[in-house]
């Protein structure tokens, strides 16, 4: 439909090329290969072998390092891609059960469209992976992934990732219960406690009971005080720490995220926001609280800069781009890091990328170049920013 | 005599411990009406760790080491006043849960905002607890709560959790409802009930619902639990949990004690504008009357439509004839503070004690919480407000409101 | 890292230290008194007034006994030159003295050395375009006009929004975005931490013109209409010039022939020669309207109660009771003596006429007083003096005729601004977004001979950066920022497609002088992201810097003081801890004209 025929083929013919059974062993060289935030490799390389990351820097072996095919960034640096925790990508409709509030055991996998515009809109700004949530617009809504962009096509990484809850006000403005928070919150505390007393529970409350037992990540939709205040309420409740999207007012609440070990997913900032929005990254941080950012993906790296010029340590900024949105998601052994067994998902920059002059210069994703310049020349312009 | 004794004994037992903590304070020389009985002239407030632990006549109260003194000379100090009818400013959205009419498990408590500026203002105007139940769209609406009107944290602000069962009559409940029209439903807004008939019909079906659950488990208790709403209409049934049935007019008064009866549940009378009709069946029926805002004229939210007819010596006909009642702000749209409608029903023939009562001690006995908060005595919740006069005077300011020993509100 | 420690240097120069700190050292600020700050809480009281009285600031007094401040930094970029490791910049009292590199200045013993061994130091931030110190009610004030000026409305609230000195701002040009087509005339001010003071000569520093058409015009036709009709900007300002000039040309010649027409009378009355005199002299002292009054009545309609007042409303009234009224009643005192004079002078010809003359007499007195009420800005006509005297002109002589005052023509203050912007005293500024609007800003600039312009925001400049250059024309950007005008996806939105980060470059390469602004006072705190997203989109890390400090300087006519560190400029330095464009930056220390604005603990 959107793409014709003709493309399709070729789209297909291109990924069968880039199948990992056929890949040659890829050698990337660069000036700087951040592995994690704060760990940094001088003049370094990564060994991708089926579009992961074999060995890292010494490790590679000689030999491996012979035969691989090689890509020199010249002294570019390399990190891992952007994580964007929690989106939509615009496609609500599909992605909350209208007549339903209830409804934890629905899969967003089935309704996750691999060819869908908007992931085109993540590798060029540096996301290489992005938890996709259920509409915020449903109590429970479902069953969220791991998923990814791709050269042509996005695919689904993890089908089982987290459970989606909202208690935002969309979750109480369609015209069937609940119409209050209160309402929400009975429900969600009725379904639970049933989880947890009755004997034998369907497949939605089979779903909550994971959640409680600690199997199954969940992540609430909350931005008001009131809001906040029930998600962690109910994170205490029922043993589980939240992991709350939204958080507009979480600057009353940072002790209480901290306490209960909840993360928070703030919007991604733009540089008209209140100071006070500017400077929550850096209170969050200095408070323990884990935090990242999602909404606009072109907003994200903006965000992180935002927060540094606004306290927040670069160290921090750059976990909050990549290692924190995994770990919340629970998929920090694969996604959000360079380290060996993790995914060859990763982002070129010519400079540090949390300081704005820095150039976007190519993303990758499992060890294919889906954005960008393929392979970079030394770069003939240097940074005489001191 | 044996009082003083005792506090006097107290106060020095606490002196040690007092003056590790730092944060005893006493409150001298001032005029103290400790609720439930005559003001006391000249008399000294001590308070420790949130707690009062000591009051008596000022030259017979030792004052403990270290203790931050507070003149108090030509103040009046009332305990915390109690609003029984408190409209936080929730939107109507979080107020009520409209999908349904009667929810009667939901509890307000989880709509709360504490950074509600309603609950700045109560402070300001010596209101240190307020019962705040669900609105009044639905027709058993759900649990309210009694809650402190400071801190940012609804948990810990919490008195009493489920202290009362809201039931509403008159129009309200089926003011936004339609009857479903040319056969077609577009709104969840087309259903019952759409008359006063069908709001008595659906409180007297959830009731029956509830008795015929309360049957079928005593017959056979492995059933399982209820469902959470009979589970709290059960409770009123039992008698374990206050009923507030909202009611403006004559006929909605006494169609609500004529449920109360029917179904053998005691209620409290909530707003009430037209008690002063049926004095004698309510203190026949001993039901307790929450009167909404004793100056108000006009009644709103249903409004005329409800057909009341306030007047203001309603205090005084329900004092002739017995009633226990609480004096609240209700939905009063004049919105005048606590303290004014005591003054103003001290005015329509209310003693000055009766009217301070009515928003302190009587309103803590009604909800249940006068173990803890209510009046000045010793071990109870240091909630307390120094006025800047008799505080039935017009021109009395809240100046100091203390909430657990807390500076909450000052006003200089 | 950075110490900030007195050191002792050996007493080598001590005589030159002498000279520093005695009389030289006053002389910057007996060149500008006017440059001593004066806070206070309301704008308009900072406005540095004409008389110097003495002032009491102990501010003063310290700046004349602190002599000298030096700063010694890792990395000193001055703007003017090459960056300058482990430069030294010395200061004395409010200007710099020298900069240069550490250990080539010999400095005086006792001097206090301010040390960041790996801090940079660089000039003042220049904020070309900011809403600082304007409250709302000013922003969205739709009634502004061409005569506005927006330095009489500025107010000091101290929230974070004026706090532009902590992010390094010392220099800032104010403007409102109003949703008015002229939107007053924005002012350079110097903020500071607790106020701002005006930048003298440059209370109105600019004429703000919008050329963006509204949102409402869709169709590109409607579009054109709009830029068409605000291409007709100058439309009557010719006619209104000649006006004043005709004026003034008639008022010279009516002068003249007054004169003539006085000595007439002086020589038929002969002895009564004194009170004329006093009426010439009056005559002569008459204010110049052109020159003076315009900039006055401007800011009685800008600040006019409310500040809401129609233009021609009530103000008419009032202006037409200043000068033509007085003159017109001093006219007919003056008419009224002469007339007197003449009966007199018949009198003394012959005493026998006195019964004759006396009725006139009585009648002239009477008569003046009900008329030099009621005057309404015009000369006497056909009035009984008058009447009397053509009367006995054409009885008794034929000199001259008593000359009728020219008609004065309405001031218009937003034309009397519209008309300094044709002298090129000052520019103007045009906020424009796509193609077709910059361009009409061009032909604007164009068709009327409009000596300098700049183009605000200029979202679509890249596309006629070529034509911008030929017209010599400037631009100030702001919203340097990835995405700033939205996701470049969004298909509604159309600026989405634009990069502002990639318009520095593009400016650089066809060779447009252009600053980097935050446009609002929000964003001060994000002005170094701005550059550093400039230098993302591949201008130098100097060229982005320069478009925060010289290029605004220049473009706001502020660069002989300030701008750059350059010997004899304003101390405005700001001190960081890294590289200006690094995001983890912080500023240490911001002087703004030698005083200590912001010191991080």
């Amino acid at each position: 439909m959107q793409t014709s025929p003709t493309c399709t083929v070729a789209a297909a013919l291109l990924a069968a090329l880039a199948t990992p059974a056929l890949a040659q062993d890829l050698l990337v060289k660069a000036g700087r290969v951040v592995v994690a935030p704060g760990t940094t490799l001088e003049n370094s390389a990564l060994l991708v072998r089926d579009g992961k990351i074999a060995y890292v820097g010494k490790d590679i072996p000689a030999e491996a390092r012979a035969r691989a095919r090689t890509v020199d960034l010249g002294d570019h640096t390399v990190s891992a891609g952007f994580v964007l925790a929690a989106t939509t990508l615009d496609a609500d409709a599909d992605l909350g059960e209208g007549a339903l509030a209830f409804t934890p055991d629905l899969r967003v996998a089935e309704a996750f469209d691999a060819w869908g515009k908007r992931l085109e809109h993540l590798a060029p700004h540096g996301v290489t992976s992005f938890g996709l949530t259920p509409s915020p617009r449903n109590v429970a809504g479902g069953i969220g992934i791991l998923a990814k962009p791709g050269k042509d096509r996005g695919r689904v990484a993890e089908a089982d990732a987290f459970v989606g809850f909202s208690l935002v006000r969309a979750a109480r403005s369609q015209e069937r219960d609940p119409t209050s928070l209160m309402g929400a919150r009975a429900m969600l505390r009725e379904a639970f406690d049933a989880a947890r007393t009755g004997a034998e529970v369907g497949p939605d409350l089979a779903v909550l009971r994971q959640v409680m037992s600690g199997a199954r990540r969940a992540v609430v939709y909350a931005d008001t005080f009131a809001e906040l205040n029930a998600a962690l309420a109910l994170g205490a409740q029922f043993n589980f720490a939240p992991v709350i999207i939204g958080g507009s007012e979480a600057s009353k609440v940072v002790d209480k995220l901290a306490e209960r070990s909840a993360g928070v997913v703030l919007g991604t900032m733009s540089p008209t926001n209140r100071i006070a929005d500017l400077e929550l990254p850096g209170k969050l941080a200095a408070a323990g609280v884990p935090f990242c950012f999602a909404g606009q993906p072109a907003q994200m790296r903006v965000s992180a800069a935002l927060a540094v010029r606004h306290g927040l340590p670069r160290e921090a900024a750059h976990a909050a781009l990549t290692r924190t949105p995994a770990t919340m998601l629970g998929r920090q052994a694969e996604v959000g890091s360079l380290r060996q067994g993790c995914s060859a998902d990763f982002v070129v920059f010519d400079g540090d990328l949390l300081d704005l002059s820095a150039r976007h210069v190519a993303t990758w994703v499992d060890g294919v170049h889906v954005h960008g310049q393929s392979h970079s020349h030394s770069s003939k312009h240097s940074k005489a920013s001191r | 005599m044996i009082r003083t004794l005792l506090t006097c004994s107290l106060s020095l037992a606490l002196a040690p411990i007092a003056a590790a903590q730092q944060d005893v304070t006493a409150f001298t020389n001032a005029r103290v009406v400790a609720g439930g009985k005559p003001a006391m002239a000249a008399a000294t407030l001590v308070i420790a760790s949130g707690k009062i632990v000591a009051l008596g006549a000022s030259d017979k109260v030792t004052l403990p080491e270290g203790a931050t003194v507070v003149d108090c000379e030509g103040k009046t100090i009332t305990p915390g006043l109690i609003d029984a009818s408190f409209m936080a400013g929730l939107n109507g959205e979080d107020a009520n849960e409209q999908s349904d009419e009667v929810t009667p498990h939901l509890r307000i408590l989880d709509s709360l905002d504490p950074a509600d500026p309603m609950f700045r203002r109560a402070r300001r105007d010596g209101v240190t607890t307020a019962h705040v139940m669900p609105g009044t769209m639905n027709v058993i609406g759900g649990l309210g709560c009694v809650i402190k009107t400071a801190g940012d944290d609804p948990d810990a602000m919490l008195v009493k959790q489920d202290a009362s069962m809201r039931i509403v009559m008159g129009s309200e409940p089926s003011m936004r409802n339609r009857a479903p029209r040319g056969g077609r439903v577009e709104s969840m807004y087309y259903r019952r009930p759409t008359s006063r008939m069908g709001v008595v019909w659906a409180v007297r079906r959830a009731f029956f619902d509830a008795q015929e659950a309360m049957q079928k488990t005593r017959g056979a208790p492995d059933q399982g639990r209820p469902s959470p709403g009979v589970e709290v209409l059960t409770q009123v049934l039992q008698g374990k949990l206050t009923a507030v049935t909202t009611a403006r007019s004559e006929q909605d008064l006494r169609t609500a004690l004529r449920l109360a009866d029917e179904f053998g549940y005691r209620t409290v009378l909530d707003e009430a504008q037209d008690a002063y009709m049926l004095a004698d069946e309510i203190a026949a029926q001993r039901a307790t009357v929450m009167l909404g805002a004793p100056s108000a004229t006009a009644v709103s939210g249903g409004g005329s439509r409800d057909g009341a007819s306030p007047r203001s010596g309603t205090v005084r006909a329900l004092a002739n004839k017995g009633v226990t009642f609480v004096i609240t702000t209700g939905t009063n749209s004049r919105r005048l503070p606590l303290i004014r409608e005591a003054m103003f029903a001290a005015r329509n023939g209310l003693g000055p004690q009766q009217a301070l009562d009515a928003i302190t001690i009587e309103p803590a006995k009604l909800l249940g919480v006068d173990d803890r908060i209510g009046s000045l005595a010793p071990g109870k919740d240091a909630d307390l407000v120094i006025w800047s006069q008799d505080p039935l005077d017009p021109a009395a300011v809240a100046e100091s409101v203390y909430i657990d020993g807390k500076s909450v509100s000052q006003i200089r | 890292m950075q110490s900030l420690r007195s050191r002792i240097v050996p007493a080598l120069l001590a005589t030159w230290m002498l000279s520093a700190s005695g009389p030289n050292a006053q002389e910057p600020s007996a060149e500008k008194p006017n440059a001593q700050p004066e806070r206070s809480e309301s704008g308009n009281e900072s406005s540095p007034s004409p008389q110097q009285e003495p002032r009491r600031g102990r501010r003063r007094a310290g700046a004349r006994r602190r002599g000298l401040m030096v700063i010694e930094a890792g990395v000193v970029p001055p703007v003017s030159g090459p960056p300058i490791e482990d430069g030294v910049v010395v200061i004395r009292g409010e200007r710099i003295l020298a900069v240069g590199r550490q250990g080539e200045l010999q400095l005086p013993p006792n001097t206090e050395v301010l040390q960041f061994p790996e801090g940079h130091v660089y000039p003042g931030l220049v904020d070309a375009s900011t809403d600082a110190f304007t409250d709302a009610g000013l922003q969205k004030d739709g009634s502004l006009n061409g005569g506005s000026a927006i330095s009489e409305a500025l107010v000091w609230t101290g929230d974070r929004d004026d706090m532009l000195t902590e992010h390094g701002v010392t220099t800032a040009y104010i403007n409102v975005r109003s949703s008015a087509q002229l939107r007053g005339q924005g002012a350079v001010v110097r903020p500071m931490r607790g106020g701002f003071e005006l930048w003298e000569d440059r209370e109105q520093a600019a004429l703000q013109l919008r050329m963006a058409v509204g949102s409402g015009a869709q169709h590109p036709l409607q579009r054109q209409a709009q830029l068409t009709a605000t291409g007709k900007l100058f439309d009557g300002l010719e006619e209104y010039r000649d006006g004043l000039e005709k004026f003034e040309k008639d008022l010279e010649k009516y002068n003249e022939e007054f004169e003539k027409y006085l000595d007439h009378h002086r020589k038929k009355s002969g002895k009564a020669d004194k009170k004329p005199e006093e009426g010439e002299a009056k005559a002569a002292e008459e204010p110049k309207p052109s020159s003076e009054s315009p900039p006055a009545e401007g800011r009685r309609r800008g600040r006019g109660p409310g500040g809401r007042r129609r233009p021609g409303g009530g103000g008419r009234d009032e202006r037409a009771a200043d000068p033509d009224t007085d003159r017109a009643a001093m006219e007919q005192t003056l008419a009224t003596l002469l007339a007197l004079l003449a009966n007199e002078a018949e009198d003394a010809a012959g005493s026998q006429g006195s019964l004759r003359s006396s009725a006139p007499v009585a009648r002239i007195e009477q008569d003046p007083a009900p008329q030099s009420k009621p005057p309404q800005g015009k000369p006497p006509q056909g009035k009984p003096p008058q009447g009397k005297e053509s009367k006995d002109d054409k009885k008794k002589s034929d000199g001259p005729k008593r000359p009728k005052y020219p008609k004065k023509p309405r001031n218009d203050p937003q034309k009397d601004a519209l008309a300094k912007v044709i002298d090129g005293a000052i520019p103007l500024r045009i906020e424009a977004h796509r193609v077709e609007e910059l361009r009409a800003a061009l032909r604007l600039q164009r068709d009327n001979d409009v000596p300098q312009i700049v183009l605000e925001q200029a979202y679509a400049a890249g596309l006629v950066a070529d034509e911008i250059a030929e017209q010599g024309a400037t631009v100030v950007l702001t919203n340097v920022m990835p995405n700033a005008l939205g996701d470049a996806g969004d298909k509604r939105n159309p600026f989405a497609k634009f990069d502002l980060t990639k318009l520095p470059k593009q400016l650089e390469d066809a060779g447009v002088p252009f600053a980097i602004a935050s446009g609002r006072a929000r964003l001060a705190s994000v002005l170094p992201l701005m550059g550093a997203a400039a230098v993302g989109g591949g201008i130098s890390a100097e060229a982005a810097l320069r478009a925060m400090t010289l290029t605004p300087a220049e473009i706001l006519g502020v660069a002989e003081d300030t701008g750059s560190l350059t010997r004899e400029k304003y101390a405005d330095v700001l001190v960081t801890n890294g590289p200006l464009f690094a995001s983890d930056t912080r500023v240490l220390l911001v002087l703004s004209k030698g005083r200590k604005e912001f010191e991080r603990q």
